[in-house]
């Protein structure tokens, strides 16, 4: 019996036939649809977050620096100052200062970083975790396009940065700066946002795993931020390497150079190019560094719950000990140039003022060293996040289904992260001790700044202790940890710009910690903080006995 | 207590006979078929093992000498004690009569090189020892006890460090390694003697906020019972696993799993289960094989010869990191670790759903050396042929309730035969007969089906109406599930 197809028909399924480019993007609008709606709620988070500190920033410097006077003060101490300049960019326009000058120099760089992270983050969440899980299988059996996958997340990406964009700019315009600025602005994190959207989803092709594409987006926007900062600090040629250095040539607010876009446009049209190709070549699911064979037995150390969470965190234990060994030794290099171009400019003391009396590249290392203790926090929570994470993948059945206690299955999982951020910590420290030694030859720093790396473990153990809490009590809500860390981020980065009254700021644990070697130590914080985490680990237990798992 | 003293009295009581019967001790590998007690068992060996006994050789005589003595201890490698491995079975009894008669008797005259007995002698009790072993050399005693242990008043005896000593050299060194356990365990946790009901499950309530999942769900498990454990998608059987394993807490009811509760004593429990996930996954980096031995090993025991044996059956590669594998190897894993761990109840959720159908027999066979064992089941299932073959009792659960239980035969007997039956006259009355349904014309049949107990009174029926052909369809399984499983609830409570 044949079927005799009438016209319309016939026509449909033509269409439906088609080879060719425009097929390979069949379905797009489906999945984009889908993955707008998938992170709505994350991108309101990062939307309102970032226009939020915008908003305070704004604020405060309009407070800040109203007088002609004040703007030509902040200018004075921050020219040239290059320990700043590492922070905050090459400070265009303030030879001249105007308020959007300030502005670039104190927000910019930061505002790239946050948007370059939503972007990788965004990307990686609907590339490679998609294609681990099922799901991405379930949709690509259906008639979707070869490529639609990977253009979806990168729309999704452009959507979720284009939003943000809008709305910084908007609260700057809205404060008065001039419109040129506001625009150039905006459109720079645009492009920022848009080069590590399609680096990501480059990434995405060649790593094996969502976590293995995560690190490698991670590795490339640290060494965008060095070869920023180290550009920057010398004559500038190392900086148009990097996209931040690119976001930050586009001076806006103070003579902008409009051209200087087509780089990142042109940047990210490559390498998705790039991302196209590979993808044709690799299976769906696979990445192109192809899996090693494992062993046939354990090995004698993987026989109880800590031996299992040693294999498992092991991996990013080293990965992020050596990353923050490396940025370590980076500001200790700094270091050493900052109390040289200090001591010709007496203003700087004010800056430093409260501080205490201490002496500028002091106070220089302990905020480095506070900056990357930050940054560890990354490490800090995500492992503590896996512990729910095994629980969500049904992993934690398997082993509470054996003798083993719940307690036994967290405790060993919260040791393994505590030793490894300690480890992680305390690499960082002495390598930021040997590079400032390595150009001072004061070798006692090296000591010195692992003593104040590791004083910040208590702090990363309340912070640990929250997030355990977090996940012991409300699982659900487990990722509001992020949203503590980026609280506390806020908090001791923006802190004092923000004119946060004191009892907000002894919020971050890190504000209690002695910044050494700027100030001298004091052992009672350190027990206060030890004490804290103690009982945050005692009511997290607690919750977690008396819960379901899963 | 010293392991000196211990050997002395040996000595004295009869060790000398030890030393000679190890000179001449040698297994016969041409032993034919024994018997021992009323079983006649062949012996099996392998061509590239000639020297080892059957496993059900050595089972036979272990649970014949457990019969007749009097067990205080079996001191036993694996304390799986009746599945017995390479190592040495120790079973040490009470008994009054000498050595040699002891040994006769209680394993048969034939046993003879495979297994000795001495008497030895502390406390004024005459104490024996049987030892079952595979043959070249037996010693009775472990090497080590420390010093501050006494056994007759610790609970727990100690646990000596594994070595496998080389059998056939060794006279003094390569004393076997045994875990313990002291004579007031072996009689309690002895899978032939514990606890007649493993699982009990009365009155077992759970909401999930406005979700109530289970609703007064029963449940019993005997021991050595497979019991199947059925019923339609979301009815609520993961969440009883779950409860069962100590992972969720239960609002209201009780639940007793083998002679305690699984959210407070959880712990003890886990050593004596194992168990299956419905939906498994696994940790992506680590290899199939690092991941049964990490489950072995947090179980407390590694039998390495049963574990590769297991893999071997289930044809799993064991290197290929769990990322790499399909569904149904991701299965294997988890049925591996569980079978090659020799626990005495099995908590099984699915576990063939993604195995091929050669796998599923090896699966099937697997499960009854359990069985035969004395291993108790739950078994949680979809297939159908799978809980035919296995299950001895079916509890049938829908929307959180028991529905059924029973054994296969009683829940057969409510199902339905399906009768064609073409009659000289016309049959009428059928409607009006007790248990007919479906009633419905056929040219020239009638056919509907009729409930197995009112079965002789429709025969009854249609006699005088002159039966030209009569056809039925016995009962299936599946039909009986497929009524039960459905929203028509009616029907299913006759």
């Amino acid at each position: 019996m044949t079927v005799v197809l009438d016209a319309p028909q016939a026509q449909q399924i033509d269409a439906v036939h088609r080879t060719g480019p425009a097929s390979s993007f069949v379905g797009l609008r489906h999945l984009l649809r889908l993955a707008l709606r998938r992170d709505r709620l994350r991108v309101v988070l990062w939307v309102t977050g970032l226009v939020g500190v915008v908003v305070a920033t704004v604020e405060s410097i309009t407070g800040l620096y109203s007088t002609p006077a004040q703007l030509e003060q902040y200018a004075r101490i921050v020219r040239g100052n290059t320990a700043l300049t590492v922070q905050a960019g090459p400070g265009y326009g303030l030879d001249d200062p105007t308020l959007g000058a300030v502005m670039m120099n104190e927000l910019a760089v930061w505002m790239v970083i946050a948007v370059a992270l939503m972007n990788i983050f965004v990307v990686v969440r609907h590339t490679r975790t998609e294609e681990t899980t099922e799901n991405a299988e379930l949709t690509r059996a259906a008639p979707v396009g070869r490529y639609a996958g990977t253009a979806a997340a990168l729309l999704c990406a452009l959507i979720s940065t284009v939003t943000v964009a809008t709305g910084v700019a908007l609260v700057l315009a809205m404060s008065g700066l001039p419109g040129a600025g506001t625009m150039a602005f905006a459109m720079s994190l645009v492009g920022a946002g848009s080069v590590f959207a399609s680096l990501t989803a480059v990434m995405s092709q060649i790593a094996a795993t969502p976590r293995s594409a995560l690190a490698l987006g991670g590795v490339a926007l640290v060494a965008s931020f060095v070869a920023r900062a180290v550009g920057d600090i010398g004559d500038g040629r190392l900086s148009w390497s990097s996209p931040i250095g690119w976001a930050q040539a586009i001076r806006a607010f103070a003579d902008e150079r409009w051209w200087v876009l087509v780089i990142p446009v042109g940047t990210s049209a490559l390498l998705i190019l790039a991302a196209v190709a590979l993808q044709a070549h690799r299976d769906f699911g696979a990445g192109i560094l192809t899996q090693r064979a494992g062993r046939p037995t354990a090995p004698p150390t993987l026989g109880s719950p800590l031996g299992l969470s040693v294999r498992l965190q092991r991996a990013s234990i080293v990965a992020w000990s050596v990353g923050l060994g490396l940025m370590g030794f980076f500001y200790g290099v700094v270091g050493e140039q900052a109390e040289s171009i200090f001591e010709e400019n007496p203003e700087l003391e004010s800056y430093f003022a409260h501080l205490g009396d201490a002496s500028i590249t002091d106070a220089f290392l302990a905020t480095s060293v506070l900056m990357m203790a930050l940054l560890a926090m990354g490490l800090t929570v995500s492992s503590v996040l896996r512990l729910r994470n095994e629980e969500v993948g049904f992993r934690a059945d398997l082993v509470l289904a054996t003798p083993t206690s719940r307690s036994n299955w967290w405790s060993s999982h919260l040791a393994v992260t505590s030793v490894g951020m300690t480890v992680a910590l305390a690499s960082m420290g002495a390598a930021t001790g040997i590079g400032f030694a390595a150009l001072t030859g004061e070798e006692a720093r090296i000591a010195q700044l692992s003593a104040a790396a590791l004083l910040m473990v208590p702090a990363q153990l309340v912070v640990t202790g929250i997030v355990f809490c977090v996940v012991a009590w409300w699982p659900r809500w487990s990722m509001l940890a992020w949203g503590v860390v980026a609280a506390i981020v806020v908090v001791d980065l923006f802190g004092t710009l923000l004119e946060l009254p004191q009892w907000v700021m002894n919020v971050s644990p890190f504000q209690h910690v002695p910044a050494v070697p700027a100030v001298s130590f004091q052992a009672a914080p350190i027990v206060i903080l030890l004490a804290c985490s103690a009982v945050l680990a005692a009511v997290g237990a607690i919750g977690l006995r008396r819960r379901d798992i899963g | 207590m010293t392991i000196e003293s211990t050997r002395e009295d040996m000595v004295s009581a009869g060790l000398g006979e030890f030393d000679q019967m190890s000179d001449d001790v040698r297994l016969d590998p041409r032993v034919g078929p024994l018997q021992v007690g009323s079983r006649v068992v062949t012996e099996g060996t392998t061509a590239e093992q000639p020297n080892r006994p059957s496993r059900e050789f050595r089972t036979v005589c272990v649970n014949e000498a457990l019969r007749r003595l009097e067990p205080l201890s079996v001191i036993d490698p694996t304390p799986d004690h009746d599945r017995v491995s390479r190592d040495l079975v120790t079973v040490v009894g009470r008994h009054d009569r000498d050595a040699r008669s002891v040994r006769h008797e209680a394993l048969g005259e034939d046993a003879g090189d495979l297994a000795s007995c001495a008497m030895s002698r502390f406390d004024d009790n005459q104490y024996v020892c049987a030892i079952i072993g595979h043959g070249a050399m037996v010693h009775p005693c472990a090497r080590e006890w420390p010093e501050s242990f006494d056994p007759s008043t610790e609970d727990e005896w100690p646990l000596s460090e594994r070595r496998r000593p080389d059998w056939v050299e060794t006279s003094d060194e390569g004393f076997p390694q045994m875990t313990t356990r002291s004579p007031a365990l072996a009689r309690t946790t002895d899978v032939a003697d514990g606890p007649e009901t493993v699982i009990s499950i009365a009155h077992l309530v759970k909401t999930f906020g406005p979700t109530t999942a289970l609703d007064q769900l029963d449940l019993q498990v005997e021991r050595g019972e497979v019991h199947g454990f059925l019923g339609p998608n979301g009815a609520g059987k993961t969440v009883t696993i779950r409860i069962l394993l100590g992972l969720l807490r239960a609002d209201r009811g009780s639940v007793t799993v083998l002679g305690g509760d699984p959210w407070t004593d959880g712990v003890e429990l886990h050593r004596r289960l194992a168990y299956v996930p419905g939906d498994v996954s696994l940790w992506p980096n680590l290899s199939g094989g690092e991941i049964i031995d990490f489950l072995l090993r947090l179980r407390g025991r590694v039998d390495r010869h049963r574990r590769d044996e297991l893999i071997e059956r289930f044809e799993l590669d064991p290197r290929k990191k769990s990322r790499t594998y399909s569904k149904g190897n991701r299965q294997k894993v988890a049925l591996v670790a569980a079978l090659a761990s020799g626990v005495e109840l099995l908590i099984l959720d699915e576990p063939t759903s993604g195995l091929d159908p050669l796998m599923e027999s090896v699966f099937q066979k697997t499960i009854g050396e359990a069985v035969e064992r004395g291993v108790t089941v739950l078994l949680s299932s979809h297939i159908l042929a799978e809980v035919e073959t296995l299950c001895d009792r079916v509890t049938i659960i829908r929307e959180g309730r028991a529905v059924r239980h029973g054994t296969l035969a009683e829940l057969r007997a409510v199902t339905r035969t399906t009768v064609t039956v073409a009659t000289d006259e016309p049959p009428v009355g059928l409607e009006g007969l007790k248990g007919v349904y479906a009633l419905r014309q056929l040219d020239g049949h009638v056919q509907f089906e009729v409930d197995g107990d009112e079965l002789d009174a429709v025969v009854r029926h249609l006699a005088p109406l002159g039966v030209r052909s009569l056809v039925s369809h016995p009962p299936t399984l599946e039909d009986l599930f497929l009524r039960l499983y459905s929203q028509d609830s009616t029907e299913v409570t006759r």
